[in-house]
Protein backbone atom coordinates (compact mmCIF):
# COMPACT_ATOMS: atom_id res chain seq x y z
CA UNK A 1 0.00 0.00 0.00
CA UNK A 2 2.43 2.10 1.09
CA UNK A 3 4.68 1.60 -2.10
CA UNK A 4 1.52 2.58 -4.26
CA UNK A 5 0.96 6.03 -2.33
CA UNK A 6 4.41 6.89 -3.08
CA UNK A 7 4.07 6.27 -6.40
CA UNK A 8 0.77 7.80 -6.48
CA UNK A 9 2.87 11.25 -5.20
CA UNK A 10 5.45 10.80 -7.60
CA UNK A 11 2.80 10.51 -10.09
CA UNK A 12 0.80 13.93 -8.80
CA UNK A 13 4.33 15.89 -8.64
CA UNK A 14 4.28 15.30 -12.30
CA UNK A 15 1.34 16.62 -12.90
CA UNK A 16 1.88 19.55 -11.29
CA UNK A 17 5.31 20.43 -13.70
CA UNK A 18 2.95 23.37 -14.80
CA UNK A 19 3.27 24.89 -11.67
CA UNK A 20 7.18 25.15 -12.09
CA UNK A 21 7.65 28.34 -13.78
CA UNK A 22 5.80 30.03 -10.63
CA UNK A 23 8.32 28.24 -8.24
CA UNK A 24 11.28 29.85 -10.37
CA UNK A 25 9.62 33.28 -10.54
CA UNK A 26 9.77 33.09 -6.90
CA UNK A 27 13.32 31.69 -6.69
CA UNK A 28 14.06 34.94 -9.06
CA UNK A 29 12.90 37.58 -6.66
CA UNK A 30 14.35 35.62 -3.63
CA UNK A 31 17.70 36.06 -5.55
CA UNK A 32 17.19 40.18 -6.36
CA UNK A 33 15.80 40.71 -3.00
CA UNK A 34 19.66 40.67 -1.46
CA UNK A 35 21.14 43.83 -3.51
CA UNK A 36 17.56 45.76 -3.01
CA UNK A 37 17.69 44.40 0.73
CA UNK A 38 21.35 46.55 0.74
CA UNK A 39 20.50 49.36 -1.09
CA UNK A 40 17.65 50.31 0.57
CA UNK A 41 19.12 49.66 4.12
CA UNK A 42 22.59 51.92 2.60
CA UNK A 43 19.93 54.31 1.21
CA UNK A 44 18.89 55.07 5.23
CA UNK A 45 22.32 54.97 6.31
CA UNK A 46 23.14 58.14 3.85
CA UNK A 47 19.77 59.44 4.63
CA UNK A 48 19.85 59.18 8.40
CA UNK A 49 23.69 60.14 8.00
CA UNK A 50 22.95 62.75 5.62
CA UNK A 51 19.76 64.73 6.16
CA UNK A 52 20.67 66.80 8.50
CA UNK A 53 24.02 68.06 6.94
CA UNK A 54 25.42 71.59 5.79
CA UNK A 55 26.34 70.98 1.61
CA UNK A 56 29.89 71.78 3.36
CA UNK A 57 29.34 69.03 5.82
CA UNK A 58 27.90 66.39 3.21
CA UNK A 59 31.34 67.27 0.91
CA UNK A 60 33.63 66.45 3.42
CA UNK A 61 31.95 63.33 4.87
CA UNK A 62 32.13 62.22 0.77
CA UNK A 63 35.76 62.93 0.38
CA UNK A 64 36.31 61.13 4.14
CA UNK A 65 34.12 58.05 2.43
CA UNK A 66 36.51 58.34 -0.39
CA UNK A 67 39.40 58.33 1.12
CA UNK A 68 38.00 55.14 3.81
CA UNK A 69 37.21 53.08 0.32
CA UNK A 70 40.75 53.65 -1.45
CA UNK A 71 42.55 52.82 1.65
CA UNK A 72 42.24 48.86 1.04
CA UNK A 73 43.84 49.33 -2.30
CA UNK A 74 46.85 50.54 -1.24
CA UNK A 75 46.34 53.99 -1.80
CA UNK A 76 48.62 55.21 1.20
CA UNK A 77 51.45 51.96 0.40
CA UNK A 78 55.23 53.76 0.29
CA UNK A 79 55.36 54.25 -3.59
CA UNK A 80 58.01 52.16 -5.03
CA UNK A 81 61.39 54.23 -4.78
CA UNK A 82 63.19 54.08 -8.42
CA UNK A 83 66.69 52.60 -8.23
CA UNK A 84 69.53 54.48 -8.37
CA UNK A 85 71.80 53.91 -11.25
CA UNK A 86 75.00 52.16 -10.35
CA UNK A 87 78.36 52.61 -11.93
CA UNK A 88 81.46 50.89 -11.94
CA UNK A 89 84.10 52.97 -9.52
CA UNK A 90 81.12 54.61 -7.53
CA UNK A 91 81.07 53.93 -4.02
CA UNK A 92 77.10 52.97 -2.93
CA UNK A 93 75.36 52.13 0.35
CA UNK A 94 73.99 48.82 0.75
CA UNK A 95 72.77 48.15 4.33
CA UNK A 96 75.92 47.88 7.02
CA UNK A 97 78.14 47.75 3.13
CA UNK A 98 79.97 50.55 1.80
CA UNK A 99 80.14 48.84 -1.77
CA UNK A 100 82.38 50.14 -5.18
CA UNK A 101 81.97 47.85 -8.47
CA UNK A 102 85.08 47.31 -9.77
CA UNK A 103 84.58 45.10 -13.00
CA UNK A 104 83.07 41.97 -14.49
CA UNK A 105 85.45 38.86 -16.06
CA UNK A 106 84.99 35.74 -17.22
CA UNK A 107 87.12 32.46 -16.11
CA UNK A 108 87.07 29.13 -17.03
CA UNK A 109 87.54 28.64 -13.34
CA UNK A 110 88.39 30.70 -10.12
CA UNK A 111 90.03 28.50 -7.33
CA UNK A 112 88.14 25.53 -6.28
CA UNK A 113 84.95 26.28 -8.51
CA UNK A 114 85.09 24.62 -11.98
CA UNK A 115 81.56 25.27 -14.09
CA UNK A 116 80.04 22.12 -16.09
CA UNK A 117 81.08 21.63 -19.63
CA UNK A 118 79.49 24.32 -22.25
CA UNK A 119 79.88 26.66 -19.39
CA UNK A 120 82.03 29.29 -17.67
CA UNK A 121 82.23 31.58 -14.49
CA UNK A 122 81.01 35.42 -14.78
CA UNK A 123 82.80 37.20 -11.98
CA UNK A 124 81.24 40.48 -10.39
CA UNK A 125 84.30 42.27 -8.55
CA UNK A 126 83.79 44.34 -5.94
CA UNK A 127 85.02 45.95 -3.08
CA UNK A 128 83.16 46.02 0.23
CA UNK A 129 84.15 47.35 3.51
CA UNK A 130 81.16 46.73 6.85
CA UNK A 131 80.63 50.16 7.79
CA UNK A 132 79.17 48.71 10.81
CA UNK A 133 79.69 48.23 14.70
CA UNK A 134 79.54 43.85 14.54
CA UNK A 135 80.80 41.44 11.90
CA UNK A 136 78.52 40.72 9.43
CA UNK A 137 77.96 37.55 7.76
CA UNK A 138 79.20 37.57 3.59
CA UNK A 139 76.22 35.70 2.95
CA UNK A 140 74.46 38.89 3.45
CA UNK A 141 76.09 40.50 1.30
CA UNK A 142 76.00 37.97 -0.90
CA UNK A 143 72.02 38.33 -0.59
CA UNK A 144 71.89 41.74 -1.95
CA UNK A 145 73.32 41.25 -4.93
CA UNK A 146 71.28 39.22 -7.35
CA UNK A 147 72.43 37.36 -10.09
CA UNK A 148 72.14 39.14 -13.47
CA UNK A 149 68.90 38.20 -15.50
CA UNK A 150 68.80 37.09 -19.02
CA UNK A 151 72.22 36.92 -19.46
CA UNK A 152 72.87 33.20 -19.31
CA UNK A 153 72.88 32.52 -15.47
CA UNK A 154 72.87 28.73 -14.86
CA UNK A 155 69.36 28.17 -13.50
CA UNK A 156 69.19 26.82 -9.51
CA UNK A 157 68.88 22.92 -9.50
CA UNK A 158 65.28 22.07 -8.05
CA UNK A 159 65.21 20.43 -4.66
CA UNK A 160 65.35 17.16 -4.62
CA UNK A 161 62.14 15.82 -5.17
CA UNK A 162 60.70 18.70 -6.31
CA UNK A 163 57.38 18.10 -8.39
CA UNK A 164 57.52 20.14 -11.76
CA UNK A 165 54.23 21.68 -10.90
CA UNK A 166 55.93 23.15 -8.18
CA UNK A 167 58.72 25.07 -9.77
CA UNK A 168 58.16 28.85 -10.59
CA UNK A 169 57.32 29.91 -13.98
CA UNK A 170 60.77 31.50 -14.40
CA UNK A 171 63.63 29.27 -13.32
CA UNK A 172 65.43 30.64 -9.85
CA UNK A 173 68.61 31.81 -10.21
CA UNK A 174 71.85 31.04 -7.74
CA UNK A 175 72.69 33.32 -4.58
CA UNK A 176 76.51 33.80 -5.99
CA UNK A 177 79.46 31.88 -4.38
CA UNK A 178 82.06 34.91 -2.48
CA UNK A 179 85.44 34.34 -2.98
CA UNK A 180 88.28 36.96 -1.30
CA UNK A 181 89.95 37.80 -4.33
CA UNK A 182 93.69 38.23 -2.52
CA UNK A 183 93.73 34.80 -1.72
CA UNK A 184 90.51 33.10 -3.50
CA UNK A 185 89.05 31.65 0.23
CA UNK A 186 86.25 31.74 1.27
CA UNK A 187 84.86 34.35 3.86
CA UNK A 188 82.59 33.69 6.61
CA UNK A 189 82.54 37.02 8.47
CA UNK A 190 83.47 41.06 7.29
CA UNK A 191 84.38 42.41 9.60
CA UNK A 192 83.93 46.52 10.84
CA UNK A 193 86.44 48.59 9.13
CA UNK A 194 88.11 45.92 6.97
CA UNK A 195 87.82 46.58 3.08
CA UNK A 196 88.27 43.31 1.01
CA UNK A 197 88.05 42.79 -2.31
CA UNK A 198 85.36 39.94 -3.62
CA UNK A 199 84.48 38.10 -6.02
CA UNK A 200 80.78 37.34 -6.26
CA UNK A 201 80.62 34.17 -9.16
CA UNK A 202 77.97 32.88 -10.90
CA UNK A 203 77.81 29.94 -13.69
CA UNK A 204 76.79 31.33 -16.98
CA UNK A 205 76.45 29.27 -20.41
CA UNK A 206 79.25 29.65 -23.37
CA UNK A 207 76.30 30.71 -25.23
CA UNK A 208 76.09 33.89 -24.04
CA UNK A 209 77.95 36.75 -26.02
CA UNK A 210 77.13 40.12 -24.89
CA UNK A 211 79.86 42.58 -23.25
CA UNK A 212 77.92 43.71 -20.22
CA UNK A 213 76.18 41.84 -17.94
CA UNK A 214 73.10 44.18 -15.83
CA UNK A 215 73.83 44.57 -12.01
CA UNK A 216 71.08 44.67 -9.37
CA UNK A 217 72.02 45.28 -5.59
CA UNK A 218 68.98 44.79 -3.35
CA UNK A 219 68.61 47.77 -0.26
CA UNK A 220 68.81 45.48 2.94
CA UNK A 221 66.62 46.50 5.51
CA UNK A 222 67.34 45.54 9.54
CA UNK A 223 65.21 43.63 11.07
CA UNK A 224 64.70 43.97 14.58
CA UNK A 225 61.49 42.30 15.66
CA UNK A 226 60.57 39.87 13.42
CA UNK A 227 56.81 38.65 13.65
CA UNK A 228 56.61 35.87 10.56
CA UNK A 229 59.51 34.22 12.38
CA UNK A 230 62.04 33.32 15.04
CA UNK A 231 65.15 35.43 13.51
CA UNK A 232 64.85 38.51 15.18
CA UNK A 233 67.60 41.15 14.45
CA UNK A 234 69.01 40.53 11.03
CA UNK A 235 68.99 42.34 7.58
CA UNK A 236 66.04 41.46 5.28
CA UNK A 237 67.17 42.19 1.27
CA UNK A 238 64.47 44.38 0.26
CA UNK A 239 63.96 46.18 -3.21
CA UNK A 240 66.27 47.15 -6.09
CA UNK A 241 68.05 50.45 -4.46
CA UNK A 242 70.56 50.19 -7.56
CA UNK A 243 70.69 49.01 -10.75
CA UNK A 244 73.26 49.33 -13.74
CA UNK A 245 75.28 47.73 -16.38
CA UNK A 246 78.54 46.60 -15.85
CA UNK A 247 81.10 45.95 -18.82
CA UNK A 248 82.40 42.16 -18.94
CA UNK A 249 86.43 42.14 -19.30
CA UNK A 250 86.79 38.47 -21.93
CA UNK A 251 89.80 36.76 -20.78
CA UNK A 252 92.43 37.39 -23.27
CA UNK A 253 93.63 34.27 -26.07
CA UNK A 254 95.37 31.46 -23.33
CA UNK A 255 94.43 33.08 -20.56
CA UNK A 256 91.11 30.95 -19.87
CA UNK B 1 16.87 34.97 40.72
CA UNK B 2 16.59 37.98 38.79
CA UNK B 3 16.01 38.24 34.89
CA UNK B 4 16.22 41.05 32.49
CA UNK B 5 18.78 43.63 31.34
CA UNK B 6 21.13 44.92 33.47
CA UNK B 7 21.23 48.95 34.12
CA UNK B 8 24.78 50.50 32.82
CA UNK B 9 25.71 53.09 35.35
CA UNK B 10 27.89 55.79 35.17
CA UNK B 11 29.40 54.27 37.95
CA UNK B 12 30.17 50.93 37.04
CA UNK B 13 31.76 52.63 34.01
CA UNK B 14 33.83 54.42 35.64
CA UNK B 15 35.06 51.39 37.47
CA UNK B 16 35.89 49.72 34.27
CA UNK B 17 37.80 51.98 32.20
CA UNK B 18 39.67 52.96 35.53
CA UNK B 19 40.70 49.55 35.93
CA UNK B 20 41.61 49.22 32.35
CA UNK B 21 43.46 52.42 32.72
CA UNK B 22 45.28 51.31 35.47
CA UNK B 23 46.29 47.98 34.27
CA UNK B 24 47.62 49.60 31.26
CA UNK B 25 49.44 52.56 32.97
CA UNK B 26 51.08 49.49 35.22
CA UNK B 27 51.99 47.34 32.13
CA UNK B 28 53.59 50.23 30.34
CA UNK B 29 55.89 51.58 32.83
CA UNK B 30 56.15 49.28 35.74
CA UNK B 31 59.80 47.40 34.69
CA UNK B 32 59.44 44.15 33.74
CA UNK B 33 63.04 42.68 34.32
CA UNK B 34 63.22 44.20 37.82
CA UNK B 35 65.72 41.59 39.68
CA UNK B 36 66.16 39.32 36.65
CA UNK B 37 69.94 38.62 35.98
CA UNK B 38 70.13 39.05 31.89
CA UNK B 39 73.94 40.56 31.85
CA UNK B 40 76.71 37.71 31.71
CA UNK B 41 79.27 37.69 34.53
CA UNK B 42 82.33 39.05 33.02
CA UNK B 43 85.50 37.93 34.45
CA UNK B 44 88.39 40.21 33.68
CA UNK B 45 92.43 39.46 32.79
CA UNK B 46 95.37 39.72 31.73
CA UNK B 47 97.38 37.47 28.61
CA UNK B 48 99.19 35.09 30.76
CA UNK B 49 96.07 34.97 33.81
CA UNK B 50 94.37 31.71 34.31
CA UNK B 51 90.67 32.84 34.37
CA UNK B 52 88.23 30.33 36.20
CA UNK B 53 84.90 30.45 34.11
CA UNK B 54 83.46 27.93 36.85
CA UNK B 55 82.54 25.87 33.62
CA UNK B 56 86.42 25.42 32.36
CA UNK B 57 89.47 27.44 33.28
CA UNK B 58 90.97 29.56 30.39
CA UNK B 59 94.54 31.13 30.03
CA UNK B 60 95.18 33.54 26.94
CA UNK B 61 98.87 32.43 26.70
CA UNK B 62 100.35 34.58 23.37
CA UNK B 63 98.79 37.21 21.23
CA UNK B 64 100.58 38.00 17.44
CA UNK B 65 99.90 39.37 14.43
CA UNK B 66 99.93 38.46 11.01
CA UNK B 67 99.63 39.45 7.28
CA UNK B 68 98.94 36.06 6.48
CA UNK B 69 98.40 32.67 8.37
CA UNK B 70 99.24 29.38 6.98
CA UNK B 71 98.44 25.81 7.13
CA UNK B 72 98.79 22.59 5.43
CA UNK B 73 96.40 23.08 3.10
CA UNK B 74 95.55 26.64 3.29
CA UNK B 75 97.07 30.25 2.62
CA UNK B 76 94.76 33.38 4.01
CA UNK B 77 95.36 36.86 3.66
CA UNK B 78 93.96 39.77 6.32
CA UNK B 79 92.21 42.30 4.77
CA UNK B 80 93.84 44.14 7.72
CA UNK B 81 95.88 42.31 9.77
CA UNK B 82 95.24 38.80 11.80
CA UNK B 83 95.63 39.48 15.30
CA UNK B 84 96.33 35.54 16.58
CA UNK B 85 94.95 34.64 19.93
CA UNK B 86 96.42 31.73 21.51
CA UNK B 87 94.35 30.23 24.31
CA UNK B 88 94.38 26.90 26.52
CA UNK B 89 91.06 25.33 27.62
CA UNK B 90 90.54 23.09 30.55
CA UNK B 91 86.45 21.93 30.91
CA UNK B 92 85.75 21.81 34.60
CA UNK B 93 82.82 19.33 34.86
CA UNK B 94 81.99 17.90 31.33
CA UNK B 95 82.86 17.52 27.77
CA UNK B 96 82.11 21.30 27.05
CA UNK B 97 81.66 23.56 23.67
CA UNK B 98 83.40 26.55 23.39
CA UNK B 99 81.48 29.35 20.56
CA UNK B 100 82.18 32.51 22.16
CA UNK B 101 85.08 34.09 20.88
CA UNK B 102 85.33 38.13 19.58
CA UNK B 103 87.41 41.02 20.20
CA UNK B 104 85.98 44.11 20.58
CA UNK B 105 88.15 47.61 20.45
CA UNK B 106 87.84 50.83 22.55
CA UNK B 107 84.95 51.83 20.13
CA UNK B 108 83.13 49.16 20.65
CA UNK B 109 83.14 47.73 17.73
CA UNK B 110 82.86 43.49 17.57
CA UNK B 111 85.10 41.16 15.61
CA UNK B 112 84.48 37.82 14.77
CA UNK B 113 86.48 35.15 14.12
CA UNK B 114 87.79 33.44 11.01
CA UNK B 115 87.81 29.70 10.36
CA UNK B 116 90.39 29.70 7.43
CA UNK B 117 93.21 28.14 7.67
CA UNK B 118 92.70 26.24 10.90
CA UNK B 119 92.02 29.17 13.00
CA UNK B 120 89.56 28.18 15.24
CA UNK B 121 86.44 29.92 15.84
CA UNK B 122 85.21 27.76 18.69
CA UNK B 123 86.36 24.66 20.54
CA UNK B 124 85.28 21.14 22.12
CA UNK B 125 86.94 20.32 25.16
CA UNK B 126 86.50 17.25 27.53
CA UNK B 127 87.38 17.62 31.27
CA UNK B 128 90.92 16.67 32.82
CA UNK B 129 93.26 17.84 30.18
CA UNK B 130 94.22 21.63 28.75
CA UNK B 131 92.84 22.45 24.70
CA UNK B 132 95.00 24.71 22.97
CA UNK B 133 93.20 26.84 20.59
CA UNK B 134 93.88 29.58 18.24
CA UNK B 135 91.84 32.63 16.94
CA UNK B 136 92.76 34.67 14.63
CA UNK B 137 91.04 37.63 14.48
CA UNK B 138 91.12 40.30 11.23
CA UNK B 139 91.35 43.75 12.50
CA UNK B 140 91.89 47.17 10.91
CA UNK B 141 94.76 49.38 12.19
CA UNK B 142 93.05 51.52 14.28
CA UNK B 143 91.49 49.00 16.16
CA UNK B 144 94.88 47.28 17.82
CA UNK B 145 95.52 49.49 20.72
CA UNK B 146 93.27 48.68 23.34
CA UNK B 147 91.52 45.73 21.78
CA UNK B 148 90.20 43.16 24.20
CA UNK B 149 89.28 39.51 23.64
CA UNK B 150 86.42 37.65 25.33
CA UNK B 151 86.02 34.32 24.94
CA UNK B 152 83.06 32.01 26.73
CA UNK B 153 80.65 28.76 26.98
CA UNK B 154 78.16 31.04 24.65
CA UNK B 155 78.32 32.39 21.43
CA UNK B 156 78.23 36.05 21.18
CA UNK B 157 75.57 36.21 18.10
CA UNK B 158 72.21 38.18 18.31
CA UNK B 159 73.89 40.73 21.34
CA UNK B 160 75.42 37.87 23.17
CA UNK B 161 72.17 36.17 24.04
CA UNK B 162 73.93 32.80 24.43
CA UNK B 163 75.86 34.34 26.95
CA UNK B 164 73.44 35.36 29.36
CA UNK B 165 73.72 34.70 32.87
CA UNK B 166 76.70 32.92 32.25
CA UNK B 167 80.41 33.59 33.31
CA UNK B 168 82.50 35.38 29.83
CA UNK B 169 86.14 36.04 30.29
CA UNK B 170 86.74 39.36 28.90
CA UNK B 171 90.70 39.63 28.53
CA UNK B 172 92.85 42.76 28.31
CA UNK B 173 95.46 41.91 24.75
CA UNK B 174 97.81 45.03 26.37
CA UNK B 175 98.52 46.84 23.21
CA UNK B 176 99.28 50.29 23.71
CA UNK B 177 99.04 52.70 20.37
CA UNK B 178 102.96 52.60 19.97
CA UNK B 179 103.21 49.21 20.14
CA UNK B 180 99.28 49.25 17.32
CA UNK B 181 101.81 50.88 15.23
CA UNK B 182 104.22 48.39 15.62
CA UNK B 183 102.09 45.73 15.18
CA UNK B 184 100.61 46.75 12.28
CA UNK B 185 103.89 47.19 10.33
CA UNK B 186 104.70 44.10 10.95
CA UNK B 187 104.82 41.64 7.91
CA UNK B 188 104.94 38.71 9.76
CA UNK B 189 103.05 35.23 8.55
CA UNK B 190 101.93 32.51 11.18
CA UNK B 191 101.33 28.75 10.60
CA UNK B 192 98.71 27.41 12.98
CA UNK B 193 98.77 24.83 14.31
CA UNK B 194 95.31 22.37 15.11
CA UNK B 195 93.87 22.47 18.17
CA UNK B 196 95.27 20.16 20.59
CA UNK B 197 96.88 19.61 23.38
CA UNK B 198 99.44 22.37 24.79
CA UNK B 199 103.10 22.41 22.95
CA UNK B 200 105.91 24.74 23.65
CA UNK B 201 103.77 27.50 21.27
CA UNK B 202 102.50 27.87 17.76
CA UNK B 203 105.07 28.60 15.32
CA UNK B 204 105.67 32.27 13.62
CA UNK B 205 107.26 32.53 10.51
Amino acid sequence: MAGRGRSRDRAGGARKVPDAPLRSGAMKHARTAGPDLAYRLGSRVVAAVADDMSTTQRVVAGVVAALVAVTPFGAWGEVEAQADPLTPGTAVEVGPFEVTVVRAVTADELSYLTPAPGNHLLALVVDVTNTGDVAEYTSTFGRAVPAPRNVGIIPQEPPAGAEAADQPDEPRLPSPSVLNVEDATSLTFLNPGVSYQLALIWEQSDRWSGTAVPVEMLELEWVEDDPQGLDDGHWFPNQVAFRGRVPVKQPEAGER
Amino acid sequence: MRHGRRRITWKGTALVLGAVTAGCTLVAYVPQDVGVVETPFVVEGAVGETLDLTYAQLTVTDVRVADTVTNVSEAAAAGGTFLVVDATWRAAQGPTALLGAEVTDPEGRRFWPTDQAGCANSADVQPGYSWRVTYCFDLPRDALAGATVRLARGDQKEEHAGQRRDAVAVIDLGISPEQADTLWEAADSVTTEAPGYPTTGGSAG
